[in-house]
Order: C-alpha cells, then structure tokens, then sequence
C-alpha cells in the first residue's frame, strides 16, 4: 500500500489534527531544520496520528571533509522525537568554501564526490539508526564529471545501501530545462531503490522551469508520476506544497488527485 | 620555510562563484585565469573552467531569488510598501550577506529590514522587523513593543506587540491601541 501525504508546515498545526485532515493524509514529512529549537513534545503528539519521515535541507551531504558535527547531531535528535520510518538529504551541497548558500547545489559526478557522498550517507544512516533516502535536485548548472547522472546515483544508492527519494518534479523540471527524456532516464535508473516521491506544481517564466512548491501539479508531471508508480516499489508520495500562508482547500484536492492516481495502479496490478 | 598556499576543491570552488559576482564577471571574461587565482586544485582545474558562466548566473540568481522569497513571506507588509523596491534592494544586500545556522531565512529577513531602517527607507513595518528579529534570536523570553505603528487605511496607530515562542513556534500579537 502507497501511503500519501503532505509536508508538514508549521501554519498547518491546526488543521492536521483534525479529523478531516486524517482522512486525507496518511503520512507527514517534516523537514528537519524547522524542529532544530525544540519542539519535541509537537514531534510527539503528531507521531500519535501520522507515520512521520524526516527530512533535512542542511546537512550539505556532498561537502567534502566531515560531516557538521553539532547540525547532524541535531537532525539524529529530532528523527528520534518523530520516531522516523526513514530519513532523507539530498543529492547535493549547500556550503562549502567557507560560505553557505543556503539552498542546494548540483555536485559533480566524479568517483571523488561519489565516495564524499557514500561516507556522508552511511554516517547519517548509523547516527540516526534508520534508513536513509537521498533526492535528486533542480539546477540550472550543469556539472559535468566521469559518470552520468543515473551511474552516479545507482552506484551511490548500492555502495551506500540507501534508497532514493525520486523527486518526480525535479526530474521534470531538468528534463525540460537540459533537454532530455524522463523515460530514458528512468529506464537507466535502478527503480527498485525508489522508497518514497516529492511532487508538486512547477512554474515557467523567463523561458525556464522552476521549482517554486507552490503551484498545481501540472498533467505532465502527474503523468511522469502514474509512470514511475508503475516501474517502482513506492512505499509513500509526499505533496511538497509551500505556500504561506498555507492554503488547505488546494492541498486537499491535489491529495485527492495523488490517492486517484495511487489507486489507479493498485487496481492495474 | 613558508606553507604552501591552500588549493581549495571544485565544490569550494563553485560555491565562491555561485556567492560572488565579482568573481563570476572574472570567470566569465577569463575561466583559466580566475580559476588559478583562486587557487583551484590542478586536478580539478580542468573540469571547473568548462563551467558554463550563463548556467553559474543562472544557479546563483535562483539562490537568491529563494532567499528573496523567505524574505518576502516574512515581511508582507514591507515588500508591499516598497514594491519592486525590495526585490532590487534584496538582491544587492544578498550578494554581500550570507547568513549560516539553521535560523538563516530569520536572519536573512532580520539583518535586511534593519539595513533598510538605517539606509532611513521608507516603508519599513516595525512590527515585522520586531518579529523577524525575535525569530532570528529565538530567545525563550517573551518581548513586548511598544509604540510601534501600523499603517491601517491610511491612518497609524500605535500598537502593543507581544512575541513569544511556545513549543518552538513563534508566536506575535499586535493589538492597536485605541488613543
């Protein structure tokens, strides 16, 4: 069964505890950063209702030399005041050469940065006693490197033994925006890894797609999503909607669509 | 006998050009040039200069243009006083600025609208400084504000601002005092 849910946002507080909410939303993930100044007895009580994944934004997996100590200590804390099925990074860096950019950046595919991400992935998998899943990113810097994207990750995924958190939008946005196929790129991916999904609306302007998290999922992207439920052993699908303040009527209907869409397949198996 | 000047890595290297535009002009008019003066590592040197310098502008303007959005979404009442304004204004405060720790879209928001304030803009709601800067420190002690104003149809009123963080959460009441 394919569990569907939201991103949990802090203007939501109200409403996710109600009996209306539960109906519709069958997990929560909760981004990790937002829970670093102690709110565990919140942790607590939204674990009693809703299976809780965890999800960091800053842990800079692929800056090379160690791991922030204090930030990783932070991150295994609050999986544990969630009582995390899994954990999830990204594919990525958000600091390095003594500053912090503060969102996520492509890394090269080299054997270096693969090794970087291995030692990263494992160590934050046995720290925090759970698996662990990483995420494809946007970018709109293309990084060259001795593999391509799709080597890099399976190989990432099995030396790591980690999942992979497909973030379907990302996938579309980069495919339109560096001219590839989706399909081709899935077929070269190793599916079996696919544990969980990102998904949510993108936006085009100035002749480019974005990733804003706060429009409508778009009929190409759900498309692209009914094909990776198909080839993939998705466990949870995760609305990543961002608008503040949060907007409830709208997330409900696209968590409708989703669930539509999940059952769509389980009734083709 | 000296040390040896600090090569730094690709990864290093990017993140410099994705956080400086001087250096990103310098890239883009000589890659091989700028890339030595930074001291990039021999090995990685090779993969860094074939950089594409429109995809580097592009990457960097989508950081800040994120930071410019969690800005934005804490102070409403200020982007909308000053319009196009505060994107420009953001924009150039963002390439100097780069804020760390967890609290950093506070920080960002926090460090801008006191900027602003001093650069004696006008436009600046008090009320959201005062919130964005509790928020940035998050301190466990509530804070009280008096006489800021709120500009309500037209007309200002003084207010009473209560912040306090409950459960991690910050919360902000501002009731307009009737005088």
């Amino acid at each position: 069964m394919i569990d569907v849910g939201t991103g949990y946002r802090a203007s939501m507080k109200s409403w996710i505890r109600s009996s209306d909410a539960r109906k519709q939303v069958h997990c929560l993930e909760i981004t990790a950063e937002h829970f670093f100044d102690g709110s565990d007895d919140l942790l607590h009580e939204l674990r009693q209702d809703y299976p809780l994944f965890v999800h960091g934004l800053g842990l800079s997996l692929g800056t090379p030399g160690p791991l922030d100590a204090p930030t990783l200590e932070r991150f295994a804390a609050v999986a544990d005041a969630a009582d995390a099925k899994w954990v999830s990074e990204h594919i990525a860096f958000t600091r390095a050469g003594g500053v912090d950019l503060g969102h996520l950046n492509p890394v090269p595919h080299t054997r270096a940065m693969l090794d970087t991400l291995v030692e990263h992935t494992r160590q934050v998998a046995q720290r925090c006693c759970r698996p662990i899943l990483l995420e494809n990113i946007t970018s709109h810097l293309p990084i060259g490197g001795e593999m391509d994207e799709t080597d890099f990750i399976n190989e990432l995924c099995h030396r790591a033994d980690c999942g992979l958190l497909l973030d379907v939008t990302n996938l579309f946005i980069n495919s339109r925006n560096h001219d590839f196929d989706p399909i081709v790129w899935l077929d070269r991916i190793d599916t079996a890894r696919i544990t969980q999904l990102h998904i949510v609306g993108y936006n085009y302007h100035d002749g480019c797609y974005h990733d804003s998290h706060a429009a409508r999922i778009q009929n190409d992207v759900m498309a692209l999503l009914s094909i990776v439920l198909e080839r993939a052993p998705v466990q949870a699908v995760i609305l990543e909607r961002d608008d503040e303040p949060i907007l409830i009527d709208p997330i409900m209907d696209e968590l409708k669509r989703l669930e539509q869409a999940v059952e769509c397949i389980a009734h083709t198996d | 006998m000296s040390a040896l000047p600090t090569q730094i890595d690709y990864v290093s290297a990017i993140a410099q050009l994705l956080s400086n535009i001087t250096l990103r002009r310098a890239f883009r008019s000589d890659p091989e040039v700028t890339a030595r003066k930074m001291q990039v590592c021999q090995h990685d040197l090779p993969e860094l200069i074939k950089l594409n310098a429109d995809a580097l502008d592009a990457q960097a303007d989508v950081l800040i243009r994120k930071r410019l959005h969690e800005t934005a979404q804490r102070l409403p009442m200020t982007r909308a006083a000053l319009g196009e304004e505060f994107d420009r204004r953001f924009s150039a405060f963002a390439e100097q600025y780069w804020p760390t720790s967890h609290r950093r879209h506070d920080l960002d928001a926090a460090t801008f609208a006191a900027e602003l304030i001093q650069q004696r803009v006008q436009g600046v709601c008090r009320t959201e400084l005062n919130s964005v800067r509790f928020a940035a420190r998050k301190t466990s002690w509530p804070r009280i504000h008096l006489g800021a104003h709120v500009l309500r149809r037209g007309r200002k009123h003084r207010t009473l601002q209560l912040l306090y963080q409950r459960r991690g959460i910050v919360h902000n009441w501002i009731i307009r005092l009737a005088i």
